[in-house]
């Protein structure tokens, strides 16, 4: 299965090791995005490589946007995982694009799913994630955290068919 | 009511405007798109689609253009589809597969398009032209910034269609050769009726399929006659275009406005894309003459690109369609051509006489806000739908 993980390394300094830690549970590519590189010549990048699963870290992946100002992942054939390491306030008016239906959401557990759900319309699917330490400050949190990586993975695939 | 829209993930022209008179009208929606890699079968979007379905107590589904699968999962759900296309062909394979459920509202703007849907038994299929919002383009005021930028002599706005008839072709006999050689002459000598596909008979088209075969000996490849048919309309409009912007661009000012650079485009003014809902309009009101050359598979309607221009108060210069030369009077409301050459000489003609021009244009705009709005064609469409 082709994986990639789209990342800001540039915004959020955590994106680089988590990646690291997600792609050994689920096997998979990381794209920076927060490494300088035009948008359109990455948005080619990612659309050429064909992916099946696209994972971002904090809508890493809304900052590439059609004339329109719609997401241009929509347009990318594969199943997502958009993964909130925040409280869904935190991302202002990102979450406000139209997700397209093979794009599931996952807001950190503690969030009020239904409250989400009818505040940002245009998600159309929208899970809890974790417990999980985006920090993590020692070996156990290290261990919670993969252990949560495996039943997000589990519980995604299920729900993405793949 | 409430409606669950559904929407082709790249999005759709006419999405906004079709919204902003749900909203008039009171008609709550909710939207879901997705991107689809066979529009036919996708067990995910099936499942996705269907529990959408039912989160809310929907009175129909709509959407911009046909999608098969939609229509599936409707039916199932024994819920209203009403599907509204600019598009055509429909690009949907094996559509009669899906057009026949009981589902189904389609609305097609081209009538011979629809008579021949009709023609199979397909009652649920019907013809309404499309609309523009004449209100909002009206609004849309240049700069004298962008009227620099814009104004031009001739401006033509869409691709020049990538075909593929010289692949095809090469596969083909001598014979076979010959005889679609005389078909395309022939057909581009025609505007307003297209008898291509007609002359594409069963036979011929399994000559082709045998020479492909003894090319290719075990190729499971089979040339569709819709597939040819949709390539020599795009071969032949692709030479149209090319042949009257090239003419065109040795008298006068032509901007060309295209995703992709055409190189055997000469002396026109390559501007790039121009964005539906911001640029275009601007393009038409700042350009003398508006060019429209339709993809010649498209019989009789008129072109979400007519509308457009019509609708932003644009002068029309477009190829003869039947369903123009119904609701407007051409030299009063628009001009049609009805070849290269007199494509040329009305453009030469029309240049050279503003006022003339200027009465057109908003001689066509007026006819064409009473004749399309959206009020008008939405009206009917959920009316015909009987949910209105």
């Amino acid at each position: 299965m082709n994986i990639i993980y789209l990342i800001n390394s540039k915004e959020y300094n955590y994106h680089k090791s988590l990646a690291t830690d997600f792609s050994e549970v689920t096997g998979g590519s990381i794209i920076d995005m927060g490494d300088g590189t035009a948008l359109g010549v990455r948005y080619n990048e990612i659309a050429d490589a064909a992916p099946d699963v696209i994972i971002t870290f904090d809508l890493a992946g809304h900052a590439l946007r059609t004339g329109n100002d719609t997401l241009s992942l929509n347009n990318i054939y594969a199943r997502y995982a958009h993964i909130l390491f925040h409280k869904p306030d935190h991302y202002g008016r990102s979450l406000e694009a139209r997700q397209n239906l093979s794009m599931f959401t996952y807001i950190p557990n503690g969030n009020d799913e239904e409250t989400v759900k009818c505040r940002y319309t245009e998600i159309p699917n929208i899970k809890g994630f974790g417990p999980f330490s985006y920090k993590p400050a020692n070996d156990k949190e290290r261990d919670d955290n993969t252990e949560s990586i495996r039943r997000w993975w589990d519980d995604f695939r299920k729900e993405a068919m793949i | 009511m409430k409606l669950l829209i559904f929407e082709w993930a790249a999005g759709t022209f006419t999405y906004n405007d079709i919204t902003q008179w749900f909203l008039k009208k009171g008609i709550t929606y909710r939207t879901v798109s997705y991107q689809f890699e066979d529009k036919n079968e996708d067990e995910f979007f099936e499942n996705r689609f269907m529990k959408v379905l039912g989160d809310d107590d929907y009175d129909a589904v709509f959407s911009v253009n046909y999608f098969p699968l939609v229509a599936v999962c409707c039916n199932r759900c024994n819920i209203r589809y009403i599907s509204w296309s600019y598009d055509n062909p429909l690009d949907v394979a094996d559509i009669e597969k899906t057009l026949g459920l009981e589902c189904n509202h389609v609305f097609l703007f081209d009538r011979i398009q629809t008579e021949g849907y009709k023609k199979q038994g397909f009652t649920n299929v019907h013809h309404m032209p499309l609309a523009v919002n004449c209100e909002r383009l009206e609004s849309v005021k240049l700069t004298k910034q962008e009227q620099a930028l814009y104004t031009s002599d001739v401006s033509f706005v869409g691709k020049m269609y990538d075909s593929m008839f010289p692949q095809y072709r090469e596969l083909m006999d001598d014979h076979c050769k010959g005889y679609i050689d005389a078909l395309v002459a022939a057909q581009s000598k025609v505007f307003g009726y297209w008898f291509a596909e007609e002359m594409l008979t069963d036979d011929l088209m399994k000559r082709i399929n045998d020479h492909f075969k003894v090319l290719k000996p075990g190729t499971e490849f089979v040339l569709p006659r819709e597939a040819l048919a949709y390539a020599l309309a795009c071969q032949i409009t692709k030479t149209d275009r090319l042949i009257l912007l090239n003419l065109l661009a040795k008298r006068m000012k032509v901007n060309v406005y295209s995703w992709e650079k055409c190189e055997l485009l000469q002396n026109v003014n390559f501007m790039g894309s121009c964005d539906y809902y911001g640029q275009m309009t601007k393009v038409f009101k700042a350009s003398s003459i508006n060019l429209n050359i339709t993809l010649k598979i498209s019989q009789s309607g008129i072109p979400l690109r007519v509308m457009d221009i019509l609708g932003s108060g644009g002068f029309l210069l477009s190829n003869y369609q039947p369903e123009i030369a119904e609701n407007f009077i051409n030299g009063e409301d628009v001009v049609m051509y009805e070849s290269i050459e007199d494509a040329y000489e009305k453009a030469i003609y029309y240049i050279r006489h503003d006022d003339l021009r200027r009465q057109i244009a908003e001689s066509g705009h007026n006819r064409t806000k009473e004749l399309f709005s959206y009020d008008g064609q939405l009206g009917k469409i959920f009316e015909i739908s009987g949910i209105l």
